[in-house]
C-alpha cells in the first residue's frame, strides 16, 4: 500500500481515537460505593462538578415519595452487611431522584444511582432513563433456594 | 427418564465433537480420507444429539419436572405450555444448550454440503467448528448445567421472567444466537484456507452465503431486540447502547465490513490479508459478545446473572486469537495481492475507507463497553461511559457511512472520474436540497438533524436513481415497460441491486433515528381523574383506572384509560389502555404501553403509577415521530438479504466457482 494511505487513515484513526479522549473525559461516570463516595466527600474535595455511579443498598424505611411531585428519596448504606447488622450507626447517603417511584425500589435492594453529590450532602440523580437501577438479586436467590429446600 | 437420556446424548455429542477434532486432524495428518470422512460423521452427529438433548430438556418443561433446577428456575405449575417451550432459552443454562442446538445445526449442514471438490478443506473444517463447539459444550456440561438436579425437588417452580413473555423476546434470542453462531462456518472456512495454503478467493465464494446468512439473523436480531425494548421495558426507547446491545452490534459491524471487503478480493484480487483479518476479528468479536452477557462481568440491566463464566471465556478467545493470528502470520506469503490500489479515489478506496470506518466504529462501541473493566484493571477504579460517548463518536461515523452508501456505487473501479461523479450528483444533490427546503418550512430547523437527514436523502435519492438508471437502460434496449425492467433488472443482478436494497433500508432507518432522536418528546405528568393535560399537539383526558383479567395465570392487572385527541381542533386520535401487571411470585412488576397516533407518529403512553384507586394517576407520555420507520428500515434491509442471497446455490460446475479450483489446485501445486 502506498504511504499517502497509511498516513491517511493514521490520520482518520487518530482523529477518531482524539474523540474518544475528549468524550470520554467529559462524559464518564466514576463507579464508586457509599463509603468511598463518604470518604472522599470527607477529605473535603469539591466534588460538585463530577458525576457518579454510585452503588448501595436500598434502606427501606428511609423511602419518601411525593406522587404529585414525583419527589423521591432514599438513603443507601454501603453494604449487605451494614444494613443486616449495624444499621442505625452506619453511614448513609441520601439519594433525591426525580420520577415515578419503581416498584423495585424497597428495602434491600441494590441501587445504582448515576447522578451529583448536591452543596447539602445529599445526591442528585440525573434524568436519564436509566439515572436509578435497582436490582434485587438476594430476593431472587432466595426464592431460588427455598424452591430447593 | 426422556430428560436423563437427553443428558446423556449432550454428553455424547461432547465425546463426538472431541472424536471429530482428532479423527479429522489425524486423517489430515495421514492423508487417510477413512479418518477425515469418520471425523465428518461424528461432527453431523453432533446436531441430532444435541437436539435429543433439548427435546429431554423440553420434555422436564413441559411435563413441569420442578425436580431439575432448571425447569423450577424458569417455570411454574401456572406457566401456559408455549412459555414451557421458550423457556429453552429463558436462563443462562437452558440458553447456552440452544446456542449448541443452533451451532450444532450449522454445523450439520456444512458437513452435509457436497465436499468432492473441496477435500483438501474439509478435516479443517470440521476441526475448526468441532474445537468452539466442544468448548461450549464444555461449559454446557461442567459450569452451567440445565440437567443439574435438586435433592428434594420442590412442588413449584419461579415461573418464566415475565419480561420475558412477549412475542419479540421468542424470537429475538434464537435470531441472535443463528446470527453469532453461523458466522462458525465462514470462520471454519477461512482456518481451512490457511491451514492448506490454499489462500485465494476459494474460500470467500465456500463462505459468502454463509456469512450473508449469519449477517441476516444477526441484523433481524438486532431489529427484534429494538423492538421487545421499545414494547416491554417501558422507555419510549429502541436502543440505549447498553452493554448487551453493544456486544450484538460490534460483530454486525466488522462482519458488514467484511462482506464489502470480500467483494473487492472477488472482483480485484485486492485485500486478502484484510479480509482473512475481518474474518477472524469477526468471529473472535462473536466469542466476545458471548462472554459479555454471560459472565456478568458488566453491569447490565439484562445481562444474564453473576457467573463464573468470565475466566473461562476470557482464557478461550486468548488461545483462539493468538493460534489464529499464528497461522495467518506464518501464511503471509501466500497472501500477495494481485492488484495495486493505484487512486484512493476509486471505488476500491472508497471501500477501504468505509471499512476502516465500519472498524473504527467497531472499536468505539468496544472500548465503551470494556471501558469499565479496562479501567478496574488499570487503575483500579470502574469508569462508565454514557449514551452521550456513543452518540458523539460513533452516531457520526455512522453518518459518513450513511454517506459513503451513496458515493460508492457512482465511483468507478481503479481510478474514478470526478467530473462523471459531479454530474451523477448533480440531480441527487438538487432534491436533496430541495427536501431540506421542505423541512426547513415545516419547523425542522436545527443544524445536526437537518445535516443527518440530508446525508441519508443524498443517499435515498442516489440509491433510487440507481435502480431508475439500470431500469432505464434495459428499457432502451428491450423495449420493456418499467415494471418488468425493473423486475428482470433485479433478478439479472440479484447480488448488486440486493445489496442496494440493503442499503435503502439503512438509510430508512437513518431518518427513523434521526426523527425519533432529535424530535422525541419525553414527559411525566400526574393527573387527576377526567383531568386533561397537553403534550404537544395531543391532548390526553385521564378516564379512570380499573383491574381487568390478567393474560397470565400468576399475574394482575390494573389499567388506565386515556383518550387522546388534537389540541388544535379537538378532533379524536385514538384511546390508549396502558397497564400494569403485577407479579407476585416473581415480585415483578411489568409496565406494559399502549400506543395511538399515526403511522408517521407515534403517540405512546405508560401508566406509571396511581394514588386512591386511581383518583390521580401518573403517565409518562413520549410522542415519537417517524419511529415506524426504524422498523420498516429492517424489514427492508432483510428483503434485500432475501433478494441478494436467493439463488440456486452456485453449483460445483459453475464457471466461477470452477475457476477458482482450479486456480486454488494449481496455486497448491506450484507450491510444493
Amino acid at each position: 500500500m502506498k504511504p499517502r494511505f497509511v498516513i491517511g487513515f493514521g490520520i482518520i484513526l487518530i482523529a477518531i481515537i482524539a474523540m474518544m479522549a475528549f468524550t470520554i473525559a467529559a462524559n464518564s461516570n466514576l463507579e464508586v460505593r457509599v463509603n468511598d463516595l463518604l470518604a472522599e466527600q470527607s477529605k473535603g474535595a469539591d466534588l460538585s462538578e463530577r458525576v457518579f455511579k454510585l452503588t448501595g443498598m436500598v434502606v427501606g424505611d428511609s423511602i419518601v415519595y411525593d406522587p404529585a411531585s414525583f419527589h423521591l428519596q432514599f438513603d443507601l448504606v454501603n453494604s449487605r452487611d451494614e444494613l443486616v447488622n449495624n444499621l442505625a450507626t452506619a453511614p448513609r447517603i441520601t439519594v433525591v431522584y426525580k420520577g415515578v417511584k419503581p416498584d423495585t425500589l424497597m428495602h434491600e435492594a441494590q441501587a445504582i444511582v448515576t447522578g451529583k453529590l448536591g452543596s447539602d450532602g445529599r445526591f442528585y440523580a440525573g434524568n436519564s432513563p436509566d439515572a436509578l437501577l435497582l436490582q434485587c438479586p438476594t430476593k431472587y436467590e432466595n426464592a431460588e433456594a427455598a424452591a430447593g429446600q | 427418564m426422556i430428560t436423563d437420556v437427553g443428558y446423556l446424548a449432550v454428553i455424547m455429542s461432547f465425546a463426538a465433537s472431541l472424536y471429530a477434532v482428532g479423527a479429522s486432524l489425524w486423517g489430515a495428518r495421514r492423508d487417510d480420507d477413512r479418518f477425515v470422512q469418520s471425523g465428518r460423521m461424528a461432527a453431523a452427529l453432533t446436531f441430532p444429539l444435541i437436539l435429543a438433548g433439548a427435546i429431554g430438556l423440553w420434555f422436564a418443561l413441559v411435563t413441569g419436572d420442578f425436580g431439575v433446577k432448571y425447569v423450577a428456575q424458569v417455570s411454574s405449575l401456572d406457566t401456559p405450555l408455549f412459555f414451557r417451550l421458550t423457556a429453552l432459552w429463558g436462563s443462562q443454562n437452558g440458553s447456552i444448550l440452544f446456542w449448541n442446538l443452533i451451532m450444532s445445526g450449522f454445523i450439520f449442514f456444512a458437513m452435509l454440503r457436497p465436499w468432492r471438490e473441496d477435500r483438501p478443506m474439509l478435516p479443517y473444517v470440521t476441526a475448526t467448528m468441532m474445537l468452539v463447539l466442544a468448548f461450549f459444550l464444555f461449559i454446557n456440561l461442567f459450569v452451567a448445567n440445565p440437567f443439574e438436579r435438586f435433592a428434594f425437588p420442590p412442588s413449584d417452580g419461579a415461573g418464566l421472567n415475565p419480561l420475558l413473555r412477549h412475542p419479540g423476546m421468542i424470537i429475538h434470542p434464537p435470531m441472535l444466537y443463528a446470527g453469532f453462531t453461523g458466522f462458525i462456518v465462514p470462520f471454519a472456512f477461512c482456518i481451512a484456507s490457511l491451514a492448506t495454503r490454499r489462500t485465494d478467493n476459494l474460500w470467500l465464494l465456500l463462505s459468502r452465503r454463509w456469512m450473508l446468512v449469519g449477517w441476516a439473523f444477526l441484523t433481524a436480531g438486532l431489529f427484534l431486540g429494538g423492538r421487545w425494548a421499545h414494547d416491554v421495558l417501558g422507555w419510549g426507547g429502541y436502543w440505549g447502547w447498553d452493554p448487551v446491545e453493544n456486544k450484538s452490534l460490534v460483530p454486525w459491524l466488522i462482519g458488514t465490513a467484511f462482506l464489502h471487503s470480500a467483494m473487492i478480493q472477488e472482483k480485484r484480487g485486492m485485500f486478502k490479508n484484510w479480509n482473512v483479518f475481518l474474518m477472524l476479528l469477526t468471529f473472535a468479536s462473536v466469542i466476545w459478545g458471548t462472554a459479555v452477557v454471560r459472565s456478568g462481568v458488566l453491569t447490565s440491566v439484562h445481562a444474564f446473572a453473576q457467573s463464573d463464566l468470565g475466566p473461562l471465556f476470557l482464557a478461550f478467545i486468548v488461545v483462539m486469537l493468538v493460534w489464529s493470528a499464528a497461522l495467518w502470520i506464518s501464511r503471509l506469503d501466500t497472501l500477495k495481492s494481485d492488484n495495486k490500489l493505484d487512486s484512493g479515489f476509486s471505488r476500491e478506496g472508497i471501500f477501504l475507507l468505509q471499512n476502516v470506518l465500519f472498524l473504527s466504529t467497531a472499536l468505539t462501541v468496544f472500548i465503551g463497553t470494556v471501558f469499565p473493566i479496562l479501567t478496574e484493571a488499570l487503575g483500579g477504579v470502574k469508569i462508565t461511559v454514557g449514551p452521550p460517548f456513543y452518540n458523539q463518536v460513533a452516531v457520526p461515523q455512522m453518518a459518513v457511512l450513511v454517506l459513503l452508501m451513496g458515493i460508492a456505487p457512482l465511483m468507478a473501479w481503479g481510478k474514478a472520474n470526478a467530473r462523471a461523479l459531479g454530474r451523477m450528483s448533480i440531480i441527487p444533490l438538487a432534491l436533496t436540497a430541495l427536501s431540506l427546503g421542505v423541512l426547513v418550512v415545516v419547523g425542522v430547523r436545527q443544524v445536526i438533524p437537518l445535516m443527518l437527514f440530508a446525508l441519508s436523502l443524498y443517499t435515498l435519492y442516489q440509491t433510487l436513481i440507481e435502480y431508475g438508471r439500470g431500469a432505464a437502460a434495459r428499457m432502451k434496449t428491450t423495449g420493456e415497460s418499467l415494471p418488468l425492467a425493473l423486475g428482470r433488472l433485479m433478478l439479472r443482478n440479484q447480488r448488486r441491486y440486493g445489496g442496494y436494497l440493503i442499503h435503502l433500508g439503512v438509510v430508512i432507518f437513518a431518518i427513523g433515528a434521526t426523527g425519533k432522536g432529535f424530535y422525541g418528546v419525553d414527559v411525566l405528568r400526574n393527573i387527576a381523574i377526567n383531568d386533561t393535560i397537553i403534550v404537544g399537539n395531543y391532548a390526553f383526558t385521564y378516564r379512570g383506572l380499573r383491574a381487568v383479567p390478567c393474560e397470565f395465570n400468576d399475574c394482575r392487572t390494573m389499567q388506565a384509560s386515556v383518550l387522546v385527541t388534537d389540541a388544535r381542533d379537538g378532533s379524536i386520535v385514538g384511546a390508549v389502555f396502558p397497564r400494569r401487571d403485577t407479579y407476585p411470585v416473581q415480585q415483578h412488576t411489568a409496565t406494559i404501553a399502549d400506543v395511538t397516533g399515526s403511522w408517521f407518529e407515534e403517540v405512546y403512553v405508560i401508566l406509571a403509577a396511581w394514588e386512591d384507586a386511581g383518583a390521580t394517576a401518573s403517565f409518562q407520555v413520549y410522542i415519537n415521530p417517524l419511529i415506524n420507520l426504524i422498523w420498516l428500515g429492517g424489514l427492508v434491509m432483510i428483503l434485500g438479504f432475501g433478494l441478494a442471497f436467493w439463488k440456486a446455490p452456485e453449483p460445483a460446475w459453475a464457471p466461477s466457482m470452477q475457476r477458482a479450483r482450479q486456480a486454488s489446485h494449481a496455486g497448491v501445486h506450484a507450491e510444493r
